[in-house]
Parts: C-alpha cells; sequence; structure tokens
C-alpha cells in the first residue's frame, strides 16, 4: 500500500517536473530569441552597439577616469604654458 | 530509443540550430563600426584592462568548445562514471575558459548582461553570449550542474586547491548560501540601474586567468583560495550568482547523479567524500509525532511567508539611499553638491571632469540624481521582497520530510565533481565486473 502511494507520489512529482521543465524551455528559448531579434533590431535602426561585452561596453562607460585625467593634464599644460 | 539518446539528440539539433542563427547573425558583430578619432590634442586612447574583444571566430569556437565540454561532461558523469575524466575535463576548462579566454565572457558574467538586455532597451548582446549564458542552463534542465563540474573556470580554479576538506556544518550553511542571493539581487539591481557589473568587477580569479589587476582583486582572489584549500568551492557554494539559477534548475533535472549503480549499503563513504556537503542521509519512516511537529512548523513558516517578504521590502527601501550610492552619477552628484558647499575642499578627477566639459549643468546632474535615488528606491523594495520571499521559502523547505531509503546527492547542491561514486564499493563492483567482462571478450 506504501509502496504504491509512493509510486503515485513519484508519478504526480514527475509530471509537475516535467511541465515545469517544459515551462522554463519554453522561457529560456522565447527568452533568447527575444533577445537575439532585439539586437538585429537595433542594429538595422542604426544603433551603435558593443561587440564584445566589456571593452566598449556602455555599462563601464561611467568610469570616466581617463578622461579626466586628459583634461587635468590639459589644463596643468595650459596653466604652465 | 534511450530517452536519454533522445534528449541529447534533441539538444545537439538545438545546439545547431542555434549555431546556424549564430553565423546567420554574424555580419552584426563585426569588429569596431567606428574608428577611434584622431585627437588634436594629442590625446591618446587609453590601454583597456579588459580583454579586447575577440574576433567572431573565436566566439563561436568558445560555443562550441563549452557544447563539447558540457557535452563529455555529461558522458563522462552518466556513463563511464570516473572521476579522473571529469577532472582531466575540468583542467581543460580551466586552461581554456580561465587562461587562454582570460575569464571572458563566462556565462556567470553574463548574467549580467542578458539582465540589462531585458531592461534597457539600447541595449543587446551578442548571440554568443546568449547561447553561453543558455547553454549550461539548458543542460541543468536535464542532468544537472554539469557545468559546475567541468566547465566552469572558477569552479575548476577553486577545486584544484582543494587538499584539506573540511565539511561546514548545515546550520552554517543553510545561511551562508543565502549570501548567493543577495549578490545575485544586487548584480540584478545595478545592472538594471547601469551602475555597473559587479559580478565581472568583483571576480575574485579573473585577476589570475590575465595575469594582471589591482592589489584588492589579487587579494580576494587569494583569500577565496586560501579558504578553498579547506572549504570546498566556497565563491560556488556560497557565492556564485549563476549558481543560483543552476542550482534551481537543477532541482527539477530529469536524470540526477547517481551514487550506487545497485542497491545503497549505506556505508557513508560518499558522505565522508563529499566536499560540498550535497549528500543527503536516508531519512526513514517518520513518527506520527514527528510528522505533527513537522506540520504545525509548516503552517507557521506560511504564515510568516508575507510577513517576511514585507519586512524583507522595508529593510530593503530603507538601505535604498546607500545602495544608490553604487550608481557613479549619484556619487558625482554627492561629490559636487559637497564641493558647492563648502563640506569638502579640493575636487576629484571626476568632479573636475565634470565642470572642465560642461556637457551638463549642475542642476541637471542632481535632477539626474534624483531620479536615480527614486529607482534604486522601489528596486532596493523589491531585492528586500525578493530576499525575504528565498528566506521564507528556505523555512517552509525545511519543514517538508522527503522520504529516502538511500544516502542521495541532492541535486541542486551536487556539483557533478565524481568523487562520491568514485569511493562507492558497489559502483567499484561493476567496474570490476565491467573489467572482467572486457578481459573476456579479449581473451
Amino acid at each position: 500500500m506504501s509502496n504504491v502511494k509512493q509510486n503515485k507520489e513519484l508519478t504526480r512529482r514527475d509530471m509537475l517536473f516535467g511541465g515545469l521543465r517544459c515551462a522554463a524551455l519554453g522561457v529560456m528559448g522565447a527568452g533568447g530569441l527575444a533577445a537575439a531579434l532585439k539586437r538585429k533590431k537595433l542594429l538595422r535602426e542604426g544603433k551603435c552597439l558593443n561587440n564584445g561585452i566589456c571593452p566598449q561596453c556602455h555599462v563601464f562607460a561611467d568610469c570616466g577616469l581617463p578622461r579626466a585625467r586628459s583634461i587635468r593634464d590639459k589644463n596643468s599644460e595650459r596653466s604652465d604654458g | 530509443m534511450n530517452p536519454m539518446r533522445r534528449t541529447g539528440i534533441i539538444l545537439l539539433t538545438a545546439l545547431i540550430i542555434s549555431l546556424f542563427f549564430c553565423f546567420a547573425a554574424g555580419a552584426d558583430t563585426g569588429a569596431l563600426r567606428f574608428p577611434p578619432p584622431d585627437f588634436e590634442s594629442g590625446y591618446e586612447m587609453p590601454a583597456t584592462e579588459t580583454p579586447p574583444s575577440a574576433s567572431d571566430i573565436y566566439e563561436y569556437l568558445a560555443v562550441i568548445v563549452l557544447a563539447a565540454v558540457l557535452g563529455l561532461g555529461t558522458y563522462f558523469v552518466f556513463t563511464k562514471r570516473k572521476r579522473k575524466y571529469i577532472w582531466g575535463l575540468m583542467i581543460f576548462s580551466l586552461a581554456f575558459f580561465g587562461f587562454w579566454r582570460r575569464g571572458c565572457i563566462c556565462p556567470v558574467g553574463a548574467t549580467q548582461n542578458i539582465t540589462l538586455t531585458i531592461f534597457d532597451q539600447g541595449y543587446a548582446v551578442p548571440v554568443v553570449v546568449i547561447i553561453l549564458f543558455l547553454l549550461p542552463l539548458v543542460l541543468s534542465l536535464f542532468w544537472g550542474r554539469i557545468f559546475c563540474g567541468t566547465a566552469c573556470p572558477l569552479g575548476a580554479i577553486q577545486d584544484i586547491v582543494l587538499l584539506k576538506p573540511l565539511s561546514v556544518p548545515y546550520w552554517l550553511e543553510v545561511p551562508l548560501r543565502l549570501l548567493g542571493y543577495v549578490y545575485l539581487g544586487m548584480a540584478v539591481l545595478l545592472a538594471v540601474t547601469g551602475a555597473g557589473f559587479i559580478i565581472c568587477r568583483y571576480d575574485p580569479f579573473v585577476s589570475f586567468f590575465r595575469f594582471s589587476g589591482s592589489l584588492g582583486a589579487l587579494m580576494l582572489g587569494g583569500a577565496f583560495l586560501v579558504v578553498g584549500i579547506f572549504i570546498g568551492r566556497p565563491y560556488c557554494r556560497f557565492l556564485c550568482p549563476y549558481g543560483i539559477l543552476l542550482r534551481h534548475l537543477s532541482r527539477i533535472s530529469k536524470w540526477k547523479v547517481k551514487i550506487s549503480s545497485d542497491e545503497c549499503i549505506q556505508c557513508r563513504l560518499c558522505e565522508d567524500s563529499c566536499p560540498f556537503g550535497a549528500i543527503r542521509q536516508p531519512t526513514g519512516e517518520a513518527s506520527g509525532e514527528e510528522l505533527a511537529r513537522r506540520k504545525k512548523m509548516l503552517a507557521v513558516s506560511i504564515v510568516l511567508l508575507p510577513i517576511i517578504v514585507f519586512a524583507g521590502g522595508l529593510g530593503g527601501a530603507r538601505i535604498s539611499s546607500l545602495l544608490a550610492r553604487a550608481h557613479p552619477d549619484v556619487r558625482l552628484a554627492d561629490r559636487i553638491y559637497r564641493e558647492e558647499s563648502g563640506e569638502v575642499a579640493g575636487t576629484t578627477d571626476q568632479s573636475e571632469a565634470f565642470r572642465s566639459t560642461g556637457d551638463q549643468s549642475i542642476e541637471s546632474l542632481y535632477e539626474l540624481s534624483a531620479e536615480i535615488q527614486a529607482t534604486y528606491h522601489q528596486g532596493s523594495r523589491l531585492l528586500g521582497a525578493f530576499l525575504g520571499l528565498v528566506v521564507a521559502a528556505s523555512l517552509i523547505r525545511h519543514t517538508v520530510r522527503r522520504r529516502s531509503r538511500e544516502y542521495k546527492a541532492d541535486p541542486s547542491d551536487c556539483l557533478a565533481c565524481g568523487r562520491c561514486f568514485e569511493l562507492c564499493p558497489n559502483e567499484r563492483l561493476r567496474r570490476q565486473r565491467i573489467k572482467e567482462e572486457e578481459d573476456l571478450r579479449v581473451g
């Protein structure tokens, strides 16, 4: 009796997990496709997108340090000259 | 047809289709679209600290190699069941994805890029990155965390230094695992708001892979490796945000790592061999008293769930101003304000650059800062609620008792390293039988 009950539970659990797997695959597939299409769309619109992910990545444009240094150097050159 | 083979064929077909799609979209990902300008002032473009973007062929190569490693890893873990093969594959991954590709791009860091692609209208990642991110996740739905055990260079570098493994007590392991959710939540929040990619910025091992990095980064990586001598893969188990995704997907994986090929003799060798605390003891039959106690605990946990989520949301909102300071514009606005009001003397590189370029007025900077802080307020509240949900779900999970009669590798924590079945006496007998059969055939 106990085994039958456990088997039933296992089947129910397997079904649930199977459903969840399909849902997860669907979400990942749809998400991946949407992300790929988005890139194509943005490129068609003439947007400049980064090739790799780290260099030229606009998230790292916040750094600003080289620009700041160059301006400081430039300013100090002017005041010296 | 064998269901495992059938799924393998499906996955292979999916990979071929995605690679075809990748090549078809290849024209998009050309080299630099706009060459750098000639500066009349004599300014020279600074050298980037991050590796240059590889040409397309290398990106595709990375996808192909990752797919091959994952495929081989699955074969080694589920069919060959030999630790030395898994270990060899892991070392190859460390050399290829770690030292040769200098740790970039990896699926772990790609979490942020994918997040930004979802939330930022003007940002999109190359198809290669999407595949690199999704491939291990899809695989984990079928075979668990094969990526962690065989393909991840961050895991591999920690695995090779694991010399004197000590077990972390369960009461400590559970709260430590929550740190990964905090890190994942923070990474998503900071990526969405454009503050930066903290997973990449604070990657403890990337400085080793690139043979360069700040002293702080080297010390962080060194500290993880020293801890990793005694605690199995501390970064993977307690911090890795990608590991969180893999953990949840592996929980529903179709096939799970089996320790014993025959009936478990409960020798506990597997439990001792696992340095990641992934082996679960058999629970046996529960007494009526214990079941009643657990039901009561479950009811209390369910009642507590909304309270914890709400408290998390409130707590998140309270620390929003602190989190907002991670954004460079907020920091700059704050600095400018303090300089203008005379609270601080002198300038910083950033504040000086802001004034010198004159692209933006101070008022508009303050407005921008206020907008960003408002976004952080919402985001932090959501982050807090998410963490509250994780804590409450963890409480509920620990009240539910699952029957098991043998020692099992918990699919959500098992990193598919192969240590457990290497020591299993049943597995050794199976190998001996196979060897004898082979000898007979040859003879």
